[in-house]
């Protein structure tokens, strides 16, 4: 059934492709991942604004509306599956009058850096930014209130408190979920392959359909993919050993997002 | 003669209908050791976290080194007309005839009534007292509560929306030792006490290390300067924590509870510190259970109840003849 000469062949073949490939998708996972928990924490603190009596009017409506917009974003991408999210914003930009695929590098650069990978890495990002506001806003409500009036009674205004002590400390507590996204990422970014963006499983699935070894390709993607997610988990492990006092407890065997095929 | 630090006039903190503290004023002078005792939820708590306004009262006023930091002369409170309010009967059958339609209907309904009428009565007197309810319902609200009266207020008296930069000034000379101590979890004991130095002092952060250590060391924690918070025992941390607002030099330290929360084998070191900074004339105000504290400590105790002081006088009048009855039952249950 399985012709593994076939499938030393494939790999041959395409070896520097299939090498770019892997590039795309840890990148477009690590970046996603980075960028999106940054994004993430303006998300989780504009969530958790909260009114205060002496607020004026003007200063409860600004409140009001930033929460109201940032609950709305979380809840529309985290609703709605990463690559119905991706197509619409690729029809979308068309409709702007942006085609992605117009962006192209010259030479070897361009086997990742093109437009199609930028447009991946929008979607990819934002949506993780939705989750990781999740991740981040139970992380800031994790930490015991007690520490927010100790470090106040000492005369340090609440931005500055929320950022030397609330926030480092909610960020540690929620390595162990910030580190699944990583590794969901990993994985999810395979459904980028509707708008074009030659990450590992696209690049396979061509490789396949042009050398009609379709289950020798899968199969690499598949050990591919796996190998990934495992140094994944082994770089997060050494992070917790590093980082005393936090429990790790990863299921990297889980799909999160809805998932094509 | 002596100084006064602290001037604490007509303060009162409500919770919704929960009116928890009603009226309290006390003069704080220099050097003074304050012991407040009271049964528990009483308000004691809730005042100390007033004067450094981590909770905003209700009304009242407050002056530090005789610069006033708040001031609400009427509270939301102050703006409803009780008066119409508890004549509401009157609406109440107005609202009958409407749906009724029939004056007669409503006479014999007002006779089978009466009593429901009288149970009304009495809950409307009841509610007199919430103005919580009044601001809540939906018609009450419009009917009763004078908002544009409470928004002139507001804007006649400037000094009721208080600069968050004032009140971060006065909170670094007014220290405060909680209950549960409330250390930074990711910062050890040696940077617990450098933190707010450099950010809120702006002292370099040598010169910060060197008062940190120093006050470590004047509460027996030098040897411990490296630890993590999580790795000290109850009483270390307590001590931790009376050391890092020692180190905002403060004019005065609000101590609530700090022993309470201690195996009784650690109350003893923590006790001692305090002892030793009062001893040096650390101006104090201590929320406590520990009546040997306060007979031996301090130079004047204050009886809180239902948010009134009841008594309040040196530790000698009120431990050996206090005037009302209420201080002798409190004093011979404990
Ligand atoms: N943020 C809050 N919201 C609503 N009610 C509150 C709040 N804080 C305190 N209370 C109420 O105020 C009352 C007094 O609380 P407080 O903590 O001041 O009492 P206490 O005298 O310190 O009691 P204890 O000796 O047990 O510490 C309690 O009934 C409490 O439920
Ligand atoms: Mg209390």
């Amino acid at each position: 059934m399985i012709d593994f000469g076939k499938m030393r062949n494939v790999l041959g073949q395409n070896f520097t492709f299939i090498i770019y490939a892997i590039i795309t998708t840890v990148i477009l996972a690590i970046v996603g991942t980075f960028v999106g928990l940054f994004l993430g924490i303006f998300l989780a603190y504009g969530k958790n604004l909260k009114t205060k009596e002496m607020d004026n009017g003007a200063v409860k409506t600004f409140k009001y509306i930033i929460k109201g917009i940032c609950s709305i974003y979380s809840t529309v991408l985290r609703g709605t599956p990463m690559m119905v999210q991706a197509l619409i914003f690729k029809f979308g930009s068309q409709a702007l009058g942006l085609n992605w695929g117009d962006i192209y590098f010259q030479g070897e650069v361009n086997n990742v850096f093109n437009g199609w990978f930028f447009a991946g890495l929008i979607v990819i990002t934002f949506n993780t930014a939705a989750y990781m506001g999740e991740i981040v806003k139970s992380g800031l409500n994790g930490v015991d209130q007690g520490q927010f009036e100790g470090a106040r009674s000492l005369g340090m205004s609440a931005l500055r408190t929320s950022f030397s002590i609330i926030l480092p400390q909610a960020l540690k507590n929620s390595l162990p979920t910030i580190g699944n996204e990583l590794i969901v990422n990993i994985k999810d970014s395979s459904v980028l392959n509707v708008i074009s963006v030659t990450e590992l499983f696209y690049r396979m699935d061509l490789i396949a359909g042009k050398n009609f070894a379709y289950m020798e390709c899968y199969l690499i993607a598949a050990i591919i993919y796996l190998l990934l997610t495992l140094i994944a988990t082994g770089v997060l492990k050494l992070i917790e050993k590093k980082m005393d006092g936090v429990k790790f407890s990863f299921n990297p065997f889980r799909f999160r997002r809805s998932f094509k095929i | 003669m002596s100084e006064l630090l602290l001037k604490i006039e007509n303060i009162a903190k409500f919770f919704g209908p929960l009116k928890v503290l009603k009226d309290i004023s006390l003069d704080v002078n220099k050097g003074d050791v304050i012991a407040i005792i009271g049964p528990s939820g009483s308000g004691k708590s809730t005042f100390l976290r007033c004067l450094n306004l981590l909770e905003t009262p209700t009304r009242g006023r407050l002056e530090f080194k005789g610069e006033e930091y708040f001031n609400i002369s009427k509270c939301k409170d102050d703006f409803v007309d009780y008066k119409r309010y508890v004549h509401d009967y009157n609406a109440y059958k107005e609202l009958y005839i409407e749906k009724e339609d029939n004056y007669a209907i409503f006479q014999n309904k007002y006779l089978e009534d009466k009593k429901k009428y009288k149970s009304l009565k009495s809950e409307i007197k009841q509610k007199k007292k919430e103005f919580y309810y009044v601001k809540k319902h939906p018609v009450l609200k419009e009917k009763y509560f004078d908002n544009d009266a409470y928004k002139n207020a507001i804007k006649e008296n400037p000094n009721i929306i208080i600069p968050s930069k004032k009140i971060n000034e006065i909170r670094s000379k007014m220290g405060m030792v909680f209950q549960s101590f409330n250390l930074f979890n990711n910062y050890d004991v040696l940077n617990n006490c450098i933190l707010a130095q450099t950010k809120v002092l702006k002292r370099k952060y040598n010169e910060a290390k060197e008062i940190a250590v120093q006050y470590l060391t004047q509460v027996n924690m030098q040897d411990r300067m490296n630890y993590k918070i999580r790795e000290l025992s109850g009483g270390q941390k307590q001590r931790v924590a009376i050391a890092r607002s020692l180190c905002m030099d403060p004019e005065i330290i609000l101590f609530d509870e700090p022993t309470s929360a201690l195996d009784p084998e650690m109350v003893g070191e923590v006790l001692e510190v305090m002892k030793n900074l009062a001893n040096q004339g650390m101006t104090m105000i201590v929320v406590t259970h520990e009546m040997n504290f306060a007979k031996n400590v301090s130079n004047k105790v204050v009886f809180m109840e239902n948010g009134y002081i009841v008594e309040s006088g040196t530790p000698e009048d009120i431990f050996n003849n206090p005037k009302e009855e209420r201080t002798k039952q409190f004093l011979q249950l404990k």
